[in-house]
């Protein structure tokens, strides 16, 4: 049972008084390491400072329009520049909290303890999150020159650093599963860059869409990327009839986005059965849900009509119902399909939770086993279906049965095509690693080496029916072909995912294991 | 206690570990002895949740690895065949880590980790960083560490490695008074004599099967399938082997040197007299007739060329 004291200890014990947070702190403050590495970080600080503003100051005359012009600017890129250092740093010192932790041997000593590894991964975070308000705390006089000089009010500062620490927690979590993932801590770091840029990729192909860029849309969406948006301004959004902060949105993302990633730290580190993935499998399928409404909201607002957007106000301005917003479930899952085979390989050798448990079975949706593999990215597909055909109709608009469904089928073939080249690889190697990359290898060979080739045919052919045959044509298609592809998909899967339970069959009897 | 079943681990197409079975009780101190690669460490880090075996599985006082990892680690102490300590941090400082780790009330700490301190001969090392500490006294802080929530089942893996004689001999005294403290210890080693002397169980790997296991007396007599007798005469070398050959429950009979053969037979001691009494009447010189002590390391080189299997 859990009692309201027993919950509020815990809690304290998780975030305030965490055993491997303070571990980690009496370490991190001793020895010469941060001093040297904090005053390099000043003086870096202090002389981008000064080269920008002698840049800048060349450029104005000394009319007082363009100094009040040159000031600002200056402050922008103060803050943009804090931005990319935070967006770097933080990550890269994340990294090697856990995989140092391996590479040194250390870490089996915790993992063979009772830990939670709740307890373990935030304590973790906060050890490594303590860097990131060090790098913003050591930027504050130079922000502080920005107010005095007169680019920027406090107020503005006062924001910029409310986003900066959410996005210094979610850059950090990344960086934690990440080291987690990784084997040695420079891997980790090359991961970890990896991830951050795929992010400031994704969300700016989310700003671009929804017209941020081009000032016409307040959709909180566009904040996710904290390169595209100005944080100098208290902005709002139209949320429920509420004109809301835009930083309140985004912590509530990046919170949720950052527990994602913590569970996902957990149930790597974890093993068979643990609630840990559990506990990750769950919200995996919330996540889905929650990700497509968030597609539908963005594609509102790329639909809304346009108005011009000043980023002080968002007043007169209104998402609607967008047309395509069934178009969300056929890009998740091409967003998301590269995860497939780290779920669905299998291989007897492996260290934990990845032997062959079977095809197809919900019970492994929980335990996280190859089986559960395609049953729980199934699920996934359907809560992304549901979730946008909901959020569509909150638009007010219609959602189209046979279109949702299509696209439903499409991306259920998909995922099951990909899972197919996940199980024949894993019948081929012995080793789960093997497996894994033969199967994305297998992926890369499917999806991206036809595409100049059909190309080519096309240009030769003078007609795009050619590129019917391409896997992920059949997704932004019409009904039609949405559901034809979908369907040819899933028979095909189904054709390599036997192949491969034959050819395991063959090679277990070979082998008398 | 602790019941290991058929437990299994396949490397790709190696079995790092064969079916291996066995059962420990509160008190014992058992030798896991084979040669590097044999498999010891697959075996413990299975028992210690780290991998999840092929097959089988094992239970620590009816916690089992699979169903109940946190059971079994609140149960367990583990040390590494390598491990890492943290840097700039102070031996009390490290093992206060791992008590909260392991929910031990703050009020209660000082008092665990000074006792755990003066267990393993660290008292005056309290307030030192773990990376002034020598090799022996590291050794002895992670078996520290391992002690400090007062753990059913140690499983310290080739903990001897790396020590000098003298850490090598403190070591084995502080894992006797753990075994007399009830505790079940595993030490696994790939050099014999380092635990011969001390288990009170010991048991024989090599390519991943158990082959053999029990107390040393028992797995001496079990290997010991006949007696054997080393004997030396003057002169007439070959007609004594002949006239031993011809005597009853003799197996075998081989020079062994320029004066000397060795005697292999399944009888008793009655059937030993006679023998050296035939040898006798047979006007045969013998100077020497002595019957040839087994110990451990015979047992563990006939065993593990595959003599016994
Ligand atoms: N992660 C692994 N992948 C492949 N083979 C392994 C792995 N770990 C151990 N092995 C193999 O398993 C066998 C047993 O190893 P190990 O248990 O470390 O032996 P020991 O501790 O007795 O020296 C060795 O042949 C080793 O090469
Ligand atoms: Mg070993």
């Amino acid at each position: 049972m859990v009692s309201p004291t027993n919950w509020a200890r815990n809690n304290i014990e998780v975030y305030f008084s965490n055993a491997t947070a303070r571990r980690d702190f009496r370490t991190q403050l001793r020895g010469n390491k941060p001093i040297i590495l904090w005053s390099s970080y000043l003086l870096l600080l202090m002389i981008i400072g000064v080269i920008i503003y002698s840049a800048l100051t060349s450029f104005s005359d000394n009319s007082l329009a363009s100094m009040q012009l040159m000031l600002s600017t200056f402050a922008g890129t103060i803050l943009m520049l804090l931005t990319v250092g935070i967006t770097l740093i933080a990550p890269s010192l994340t990294a090697a909290s856990i995989a140092g932790e391996r590479q040194r041997k250390s870490l089996d000593l915790v993992l063979t303890t009772p830990i939670e590894l709740k307890h373990y991964l935030v304590g973790k975070l906060i050890a490594s999150y303590r860097y990131t308000w060090m790098l913003l705390l050591l930027a504050l006089p130079l922000v502080s020159m920005c107010v005095i000089l007169g680019g920027a009010t406090w107020i503005d500062i006062l924001y910029a650093f409310i986003y900066l620490s959410i996005f210094g927690v979610l850059f950090t979590a990344i960086g934690l599963l990440c080291s987690v993932l990784a084997p040695r801590p420079i891997s980790a770091v090359v991961y970890t860059y990896v991830a951050v840029i795929a992010y400031f990729f994704l969300t700016s192909l989310v700003a671009d869409y929804s017209g941020m860029i081009y000032g016409t849309s307040a959709g909180f969406t566009n904040a996710l990327n904290p390169l595209v948006y100005s944080f100098t301004s208290g902005a709002t959004t139209p949320l429920f009839g509420f004109e809301l902060p835009v930083w309140i949105p985004i912590a509530v993302i990046v919170a949720l986005l950052t527990k994602l990633l913590l569970l996902g730290a957990g149930s790597a580190l974890s093993g068979y059965g643990s609630k840990e993935t559990k506990s990750l499998r769950v919200h995996c399928v919330l996540y889905a849900a929650l990700g497509a409404a968030l597609g539908v909201y963005s594609l509102a607002w790329a639909s809304s009509p346009a108005t011009y957007y000043t980023p002080y106000s968002s007043s007169g301005m209104s998402p609607s119902a967008p047309p395509n917003a069934a178009i969300v479930v056929p890009i998740l899952v091409i967003l998301l399909h590269w995860i497939v085979p780290f779920t669905a390989c299998y291989s007897r050798t492996a260290e934990r939770k990845y032997q062959p448990d079977g095809v197809f079975s919900a019970r492994g949706i929980l335990l996280g086993t190859p089986s559960g593999a395609l049953p729980f990215w199934l699920l996934v597909v359907l809560a992304a279906t549901l979730s946008s055909a909901f959020t569509l109709s909150l638009f007010g608009g219609a959602p189209n049965f046979a279109e949702f469904t299509s696209k439903a089928v499409w991306a259920a073939g998909f995922i099951t095509f990909v899972w197919s080249l996940a199980r024949w690889s894993s019948s081929q190697a012995y080793y789960l690693t093997t497996a894994r990359g033969i199967a994305l290898l297998l992926l890369v060979c499917v999806l991206l080496v036809p595409i100049p080739i059909l190309d080519a045919i096309s240009a030769v052919q003078e007609s795009e029916s050619i590129w019917e045959i391409h896997p992920l044509t059949g997704g932004f298609g019409s009904i039609d072909s949405a559901m034809n592809s979908g369907l040819v998909l899933v028979a095909v899967g189904s054709l390599i995912a036997a192949a491969a339970t034959w050819n395991d069959k063959r090679r277990q009897s070979r082998l008398r294991l | 206690m602790l019941e290991v079943e058929n437990l299994r681990k396949a490397y790709g197409p190696l079995l790092a570990v064969d079916d291996i079975s066995f059962s420990l009780q509160p008190g014992d101190v058992f030798g896991f002895i084979g040669p590097n690669g044999a498999g010891k460490t697959t075996t413990i880090r299975m028992l210690t949740t780290l991998l999840e075996p092929t097959a089988g599985t094992a239970r620590i006082n009816g916690a089992d690895i699979w169903r109940d990892p946190m059971g079994v680690r609140r149960q367990i102490g583990y040390m590494p065949d390598f491990f890492g300590l943290y840097d700039d941090i102070k031996v009390w400082e490290y093992l206060d880590f791992f008590a909260a780790i392991y929910k031990i009330p703050t009020s209660e700490r000082q008092s665990v980790i000074d006792n755990v301190l003066e267990l393993t001969d660290l008292s005056g090392k309290r307030d030192s960083f773990v990376q002034t500490l020598s090799r022996g006294m590291q050794q002895r802080l992670c078996l520290a560490k391992c002690l400090v929530h007062d753990p059913m089942l140690l499983l310290l893996d080739e903990p001897a490695s790396g020590l000098d004689p003298r850490a090598r001999a403190e070591f084995k005294e502080l894992v006797l008074e753990l075994g007399r403290m009830g505790k079940i210890v595993i030490v696994s080693s790939h050099i014999l004599p380092e635990l011969a002397a001390f288990c009170s169980k010991v048991g024989i790997i090599e390519r991943g099967r158990m082959l053999a296991f029990g107390s040393v007396n028992d797995i001496v007599k079990q290997a010991r399938a006949g007696r054997h007798v080393d004997v030396r005469v003057i002169g007439e070398l070959d007609g004594a082997v002949d006239v031993i050959k011809s005597m009853p429950h003799v197996l075998r009979a081989d020079v062994s040197g320029p004066s000397s053969f060795a005697i292999e037979f399944s009888g008793d001691e009655q059937d030993q007299a006679q023998l050296l009494a035939t040898l006798i009447d047979k006007g045969i010189r013998v100077i020497d007739f002595r019957e040839r002590k087994f110990d451990l390391e015979d047992v563990f080189l006939q065993v593990t060329t595959g003599a016994v299997n």
